[in-house]
């Protein structure tokens, strides 16, 4: 119980359940309308019946729906992002040119908060899961870039040094040294990305998803007053933006980075 | 034996030539290093006796006079040379098995000819149980022995060492001195080792080029005819420490003065 207290294991559970509590004593005892803020046991209810069958005009399974056109968006865009991002971040690691010139522009893209581009993207490509898919990749791109950069810039001349002496060419300096020193940045570089990708996810749905989409269901539950399920659709980003950012890296780095010993931002 | 492997010919180093901040690090330096020779480069830190290694290694290019190699002058680095730093430098994603293999996949050596040859260094710097662990939680000499080892994997004439048991505790360096000269017995690899341990440097050589404050030139070598293995109690040894220690002093002196006149 102490150890509860102080911080184990199992304290996060009990943080979230303890929230779960005081929200619930806090509607109930102060009257508020449940329209405005509905109690979490309602919300709960309410998301296990969006996980079953439908009734009338909703579809069946209407929550895994939902789910499932996010985490579609999410992955396409995430996947592309990381495929030419890391690319183009080890080139201008590796290029002092290249660096000087992109730098300043990536520096000033990665300021602007990801949700001001969406309207322009929207007068480009209209609405739908297109223009998600590409507010993905503006919320994700630049992270994997920077950190790539960053991550050849702080390979050890030496390293390089070592593999040279061994008789290592330019294009076997970059598979077999650089991509395993620039490891540790380019994990973290990801994990903060995809963590950005779901923040987007999110945000472009609300404006241009027209169908499914956790986003478009928050924000189309506005519409008919329907709180319970604008709950449920927080509670679910809550839950599977954690997932992801937690689970999913921490299984990653402890195959790589942490095995080997090799130092990095544990929580960006 | 007997052949010139390494030749210096008024070899001169300045870094931003011709800017404000042109420092000149080697003025002169003419050295011939024999096959097989076992050569320490010793004098006062910051005298650019690692400066003169970078370059052997190809890193560095002279700004006047020749460096050969072979009789030909070094132009960039290559297989032929093998180097340890003295923070190992190791690739921590590699196991150990792995990072002494390194120049031999780089060469495309067969996997069974690989596993052979680091299985037989594996055995000579005594890490037996440890071809799969990650350099991390290797100690500080297993580390260093691992990067020789990697060094030596792809067999180069030329072993460059830059200061390798400057971050070693006193016992594992007595212990990798002794490793060392037993190496270098069986292989006969010519050595180039950086130092400004006197004691390193008469332990281990066959030759003592004694660098002098910066801009360095080389003001003494020192031949130690000493048998091995030495011990520092030895009357050889004491000798030659007496006489290097008296020679180092001076330029160590000359090199704190410099920067005191420097700073005022």
């Amino acid at each position: 119980m102490a150890g509860l207290v102080r911080g184990n294991r199992y304290t996060p559970f009990a943080a979230i359940l303890l929230f779960g509590i005081v929200w619930e004593i806090a509607v109930r005892v102060s009257g508020i309308n449940a329209l405005l803020m509905p109690p979490p046991s309602a919300v709960l209810v309410r998301l296990v019946d969006m996980l079953g069958p439908g009734r009338g005009a909703t579809p069946d399974f209407l929550l895994l729906r939902h789910i499932g056109m996010t985490l579609l968006a999410l992955l396409i865009g995430f996947f592309l992002a990381a495929l030419v991002s890391s690319a183009v971040g080890l080139i201008m690691g590796m290029n002092r040119a290249v660096y000087a010139w992109l730098n300043p522009i990536i520096s000033m893209f990665m300021v602007i908060p990801n949700i001001a581009f969406v309207p322009v993207i929207i007068l480009w490509m209209g609405l739908g899961l297109e223009t998600v898919i590409v507010v993905v990749i503006t919320g994700s791109c630049f992270p994997i870039i920077y950190t790539a950069a960053a991550g050849v810039q702080s390979v050890p001349q030496r390293m390089i040094w070592a593999a040279q002496t061994a008789g290592a060419s330019r294009r076997q300096i970059l598979t077999t040294v650089l991509l395993g020193a620039t490891m540790p940045y380019l994990i973290a570089g990801h994990k903060l990305a995809l963590g950005r990708a779901w923040r987007a996810v999110i945000a472009g749905e609300i404006f241009a998803s027209t169908t499914y989409g956790v986003g478009f269901m928050i924000f189309d539950a506005r519409t008919f007053l329907d709180s319970e399920a604008m709950f449920v659709g927080l509670i679910v980003v809550g839950l599977i933006g954690v997932t992801l950012e937690r689970v999913l890296f921490g299984f990653v780095e402890r195959r790589t980075v942490e095995k080997w010993g090799v130092s990095t931002a544990k929580d960006v | 034996m007997g052949n010139v492997k390494i030749s210096a010919e008024k070899v001169e180093k300045r870094y931003n030539p011709g800017a404000p901040n042109e420092v000149l690090a080697i003025e002169n330096i003419t050295l011939d290093i024999q096959d097989g020779e076992f050569v320490a480069l010793l004098g006062p830190s910051g005298c650019g006796k690692s400066t003169f290694l970078f370059m052997v290694g190809g890193f560095e290019k002279p700004t006047e006079g020749t460096l050969r190699l072979n009789g030909q002058p070094i132009d960039g680095p290559g297989a032929n040379r093998g180097i340890v730093f003295q923070e190992y430098v190791l690739f921590p994603w590699q196991v150990v098995s792995k990072n002494i293999a390194y120049g031999l996949r780089i060469a495309g050596v067969s996997q069974a000819e690989q596993d052979r040859r680091v299985a037989e260094l594996i055995n000579m710097i005594g890490l037996q149980g440890f071809e799969s662990a990650y350099p991390e939680s290797l100690s500080g000499g297993m580390k260093q022995r691992v990067a020789i080892a990697r060094a030596l994997a792809y067999d180069p004439e030329i072993l460059l060492m830059d200061e390798p048991f400057g971050a070693l505790d006193a016992q594992t360096r007595a212990r990798m001195i002794s490793d060392l000269t037993r190496i270098h017995a069986t292989t006969h690899k010519t050595t180039l080792f950086v130092t400004h341990s006197v004691e390193e440097a008469i332990l281990l050589s066959d030759k003592i080029a004694l660098f002098s404050a910066r801009p360095s030139r080389i003001k003494r070598v020192f031949e130690i005819d000493l048998p091995h293995p030495r011990r520092v109690t030895d009357d050889g040894f004491v000798t030659f420490e007496r006489e290097i220690l008296e020679s180092l002093e001076q330029e160590v002196s000359d090199t704190l003065d410099g920067r005191l006149d420097s700073a005022g």
